[in-house]
């Protein structure tokens, strides 16, 4: 994958993930985050957005359009792989909260499928009318459909 | 605190930063939000169709 990513600071637990996006708006400081959600199941929850100065959580309301799309997504690509050579059993869960995002997450799967396929099972995952994951209507991913969320986990 | 730098297969640069170590990066709420969409879930089939393809895409590779 010789697509030009940003450098990225790492937590030395493998959890926390920060790089700073370079565009049109100047400098700004994203972070991504894994969260265990389900230990039974081994699942984290991965968020993805600009850090907020004041409280220093993650925003995953903001769309900064700095101008860098490519290279932010090949960057959180990176830390993906990252965390998964230190938690392959474990099975990461993304989507996205509004449409902005919601299409943000598709387009990561689709832009990379072809690299991301090679390392890891991709399931395609629907939500149902109480906002809970449906195994039923869930499946494995497909190009031409567009889901609430993706599963991943890693194979090679 | 910057300490170990290592790159990754496809050439990132990764910095360790242990002044990331335990920094909530995460809204509580969202967290628990997530928690709720998983809650009872079982994914033992797609457990099972991940151990069945590791081994075909690595004799493919």
């Amino acid at each position: 994958m010789n697509r030009e990513k940003y450098e990225i600071k790492a937590s030395s637990s493998f959890l926390r993930y920060e790089f700073d996006s370079i565009g049109k708006y100047g400098i700004i400081r994203k972070g991504i985050a894994f969260e265990l959600i389900n230990e039974r199941e081994n699942i984290y929850n991965l968020a993805f957005g600009d850090i907020d100065q004041v409280t220093k959580y993650i925003n995953d309301d903001v769309i900064s359009n700095n101008g860098d799309l490519p290279k932010v997504m090949a960057t959180i690509i990176e830390a993906i792989f990252d965390f998964t050579n230190h938690f392959s059993d474990s099975f990461v869960f993304f989507k996205g909260l509004d449409k902005r995002r919601h299409y943000f997450y598709n387009r990561i799967i689709f832009d990379y499928y072809s690299i991301f396929s090679l390392s890891f099972n991709i399931f395609g995952m629907i939500l149902d009318e109480n906002e809970k994951i449906s195994l039923k209507q869930s499946e494995i991913y497909r190009k031409d459909k567009e889901y609430d969320g993706f599963l991943i986990r890693r194979i090679d | 605190m910057e300490q170990e730098v290592r790159f990754t297969r496809n050439g990132a640069k990764i910095t360790v930063d242990t002044s990331l170590d335990d920094r909530p990066m995460l809204n509580p709420k969202k967290v628990e939000e997530a928690r709720k969409m998983f809650a009872n879930v079982d994914l033992a089939p797609l457990r099972e169709y991940s151990r069945r393809m590791a081994p075909s895409k690595k004799k493919t590779a």
